[in-house]
């Protein structure tokens, strides 16, 4: 337990640095909310206004202490763009962002496990040169091509799914989820398989088997259950970098998540906006590690005394 | 028995799932796609430079535009200026109720100007209502603003949607949440909207058939009209090929190829113009005769053709034909392509380029290509240039302290005035990004904004465009056109500078 109290406590340095990166980045990158933002026969009031908004006539050190303190008294700021609170335009481009990342990972982990596991259990059969040949095609395509392969197919020609958008239930979800799945499924099916080989090997396996145990109480009892771990880092590896890909996902889409919004955000030059979106995407970055090192050690305790 | 228990689950699941993909469509509805959510539908405060197109189905506005550029009333039945240019008076058409029930009448008029000078800071047109000095209400259906200084250019600013009128007790009831909750006279209302998903428009029962650009006779059997947002051009072109959408709006032509039979593209020409700059402040175009021979040694029609797929008209003259002010004839004697005499007018100008020229453009859409066109053409007159893409705020930056030859750009307003904007000698360091200063232009531009009369301002500008052509501190390309693609469904849709406009549309459920 200390382990995991010591990690939440590592958030706070972290959170800060990458805060204080994003707004140096602003700074020095050419071009400011104000001429990205005001249009040409925009008033001088308007101007003004916004740098008021912007507390642009501060030193940049004292924009930041101004920001973070606005931030511990839970002010995110506004966006300039919208003139909505960060917090709500945040909370408001959550749940999509959740919903497809976490679809995604289940799906991939239930495909990936199944195939994987037939593969490992087929070991050297014509199916596993099979699963093997399609696991290299699906590893090399490109997500938003996969992406915009499903849309023709499902969406135009098959109308079975919404094209984008939100609302309608979770039927516009489908194809996001299915796209973002099978980006994730080739890498893990191949870990998974050779893992499963490689548990199955060892010296407590044939013991398992030795005892006379059914195959299947071997299989989930005993091989899956250390090959998770490597399973478990390899997800949560994964599901970090998972941002980047829904940011083409989301925009492909028309979903509002989170990827578009910061995209959006820079490219408005919003700095709240950003902040409040780079360190949400943050937060949940090392929420993800945090949750992937805690399953570890309860998958193998022997983590845990190692860490205390 | 599991086997089968799976399936009916897997079955059961899917018919869930896909229920709703084809119920998109039903009855009159028309489903458009425009590109972001707005935010607000409040005219005076919303920043979303796509939020006009829809405010135009709430708001009237006193006068409106036509295509070309001419101002005629709409809610107002006229007006009148004071000899002295210093005051106009607006009498309001009778009988027009907003949405809500309440009646149009002078306080509504007034109400929304004074707000717009308390709330409307960010407004496009704040600094053109800020010079009303004083409101008067005359009678219920007249009311006369009093103005700072004459500004002719006050009445092209009243026809942005941003100039809607408010019902005042609508505004006031709403408080801080009037942006989702607008009211207007307009011929729709807003009847729901879901953040960032959609939002859904109803006709609204009070509308009189008043807008003077639809046809009263006519009517339309839309029910709702559905609009919903995408970024992604191909997002939206699938939308509607799987009947999705019947209306969306294209920035560029590169999804065009995939729009077949069953649809119509239309085309509105933008109030804008695309055009490239010159950095007069330095060697070699602070001479004009070596502007002149850059002119005639591009090829508009190959930049048309080639860069932007044809999406435009070539244009001569500093303004487009959808701005007041624009004449045929002057357009017509523009410079034209002609290599050979740009060859020689160059060498006869005695300048010497000896450095490769620097093109500044930013990352807006085909402004690149453009860019390469233009490289090109030069190369062909044995002048070299370097492409510089920069992002829009960073372009302006880099143009106002004068590190660029060639700036392509693009300008849009609504206003002859907008020559005012970026060539006069008030501009610069501004919105001057050409180092321009030219005091007789600047006498024309400075009339031009305090001529009411409509003939004499014609001529002014008429003027103003000669001088511009003839010194020559930007060389007009094209006018843009913005394209909207309708499904053969809905018929009878118009364009009105990009609002789509269906008081007259007709759709088969």
């Amino acid at each position: 337990m200390k382990f995991i109290y010591r990690r939440l406590l590592l958030f706070v340095p972290t959170l800060l640095v990458l805060s204080f990166i994003v707004f140096l980045m602003l700074e020095v990158t050419p071009g400011s909310a104000a001429t990205a933002i005001l249009d040409d026969a925009a008033s001088d009031e308007a101007a003004a206004l916004l740098c008021a908004q912007l507390r642009c006539d501060q030193p940049l050190v004292m924009r930041y202490i101004g920001y973070l303190s606005d931030v511990l008294r839970g002010d995110f700021g506004v966006s300039i763009r919208s003139g909505r609170e960060v917090i709500s335009e945040l909370l408001l481009r959550l749940p999509p962002t959740l919903i497809v990342s976490s679809g995604a990972i289940i799906l991939a982990l239930i495909a990936g496990g199944l195939i994987g596991s037939l593969a490992a259990v087929r070991h050297g059969t014509r199916l596993d040169i099979i699963i093997t040949l399609f696991t290299s095609i699906g590893a090399s395509m490109p997500t938003f091509w996969v992406a915009l392969l499903l849309v023709s197919l499902f969406a135009v020609r098959l109308r079975w799914f919404p094209v984008f958008g939100m609302g309608d239930g979770l039927a516009p979800y489908v194809l996001p989820i299915l796209a973002v799945s099978l980006a994730l499924v080739p890498g893990l099916t191949v870990l998974i398989r050779s893992t499963v080989l490689e548990v199955r090997q060892q010296a407590f396996v044939s013991t398992a088997f030795g005892k006379g145990l059914s195959r299947e109480r071997v299989y989930l009892h005993h091989i899956l259950r250390v090959a998770a771990i490597p399973i478990v880092t390899y997800v949560g590896m994964q599901a970090v970098h998972l941002i980047g890909t829904l940011v083409t996902i989301e925009v492909l889409f028309s979903l509002p998540g989170l990827g578009g919004l910061a995209v959006q955000a820079a490219l408005d030059r919003d700095p709240m906006l950003l902040q409040g979106s780079v360190l949400t995407i943050a937060a949940i970055t090392l929420t993800i590690l945090l949750a992937v090192d805690m399953a570890v050690m309860l998958l193998d305790p022997r983590i845990i005394r190692t860490a205390e | 028995m599991i086997n089968k228990r799976w399936l009916l689950l897997a079955a059961l699941l899917m018919s869930l799932l896909s229920l709703s993909a084809a119920a998109a469509q039903d009855g009159n509805t028309v489903t458009m796609i425009v590109t972001r959510d707005p935010v607000s539908l409040d005219p005076q405060t919303t920043v979303d430079p796509g939020a006009p197109i829809l405010l135009a189905y709430i708001y009237d506005t006193l006068v409106y535009q036509t295509p070309t550029g001419e101002v005629l009333p709409s809610l107002a039945e006229g007006w009148t200026v004071a000899d002295d240019n210093l005051s106009i008076t607006f009498t309001l058409k009778p009988g027009i109720v907003f949405s809500d029930g309440a009646p149009l009448t002078a306080d509504a008029v007034v109400y929304t100007f004074e707000r717009l000078q308390s709330v409307g800071q960010r407004a496009l047109i704040y600094s053109e209502v800020s010079n009303i000095i004083g409101f008067e209400k005359i009678d219920d259906r007249t009311v006369t603003f009093t103005l700072g200084r004459p500004s002719a250019t006050l009445l092209s600013a009243l026809t942005y949607p941003y100039a809607g009128i408010l019902n005042p007790s609508a505004v006031e009831a709403a408080g801080d949440s009037y942006g989702q909750h607008p009211v207007g006279t307009g011929s729709f209302m807003l009847e729901s909207w879901v953040s960032e998903s959609e939002m859904t428009f109803v006709p609204n029962p009070h509308y009189a058939g008043h807008r003077p650009w639809a046809d009263p006779s006519v009517g339309s059997n839309v029910e709702r009209l559905r609009v919903r947002f995408s970024t992604d051009e191909s997002a939206r072109v699938n939308a509607l090929m799987a009947d999705e959408a019947d209306i969306v709006y294209l920035a560029s032509g590169s999804q065009l190829d995939r729009i077949g039979e069953g649809y119509t593209v239309l085309k509105s020409p933008a109030r804008a113009l695309v055009y490239v700059g010159f950095n007069t402040g330095r060697a070699p175009f602070d001479n004009a005769e070596a502007r002149r021979a850059i002119e005639q040694a591009i090829n508009k029609d190959d930049i048309l053709a080639l860069a932007v797929s044809g999406l435009g008209e070539v244009v001569n003259s500093p303004l487009p034909p959808t701005i007041f002010g624009f004449d045929e004839t002057l357009d017509g004697e523009g410079m034209g392509y002609d290599p050979e005499a740009a060859q020689q007018r160059l060498a006869d100008s005695g300048v010497v380029i000896d450095r490769p020229l620097t093109i500044l453009t930013s990352t807006f859409p085909t402004f690149e290509a453009i860019g390469v066109i233009l490289q090109a053409q030069l190369a062909a007159q044995g002048i070299s240039a370097e492409i510089s893409v920069l992002d829009f705020s960073t372009v302006t930056e880099v143009a106002l302290a004068g590190e660029y030859d060639m700036l392509i750009t693009r300008f849009d307003w609504n206003d002859p005035d907008v020559l005012w904007r970026y060539l006069s000698t008030d501009n610069l360091g501004n919105t001057n990004r050409y180092f321009y200063s030219n005091a007789a232009l600047d006498a024309l531009l400075a009339e031009g904004r305090q001529t009411f009369d409509q003939n004499a301002r014609m001529a002014v500008y008429g003027e103003a465009q000669r001088l511009i052509m003839e010194d020559t501190p930007l060389v007009p390309l094209y006018m843009p056109l913005t394209l909207v693609v309708v499904s053969d469904r809905v018929q009878n849709v118009d364009l009105l500078h990009s609002h789509v406009v269906l008081e007259n549309a007709n759709v088969q459920p």
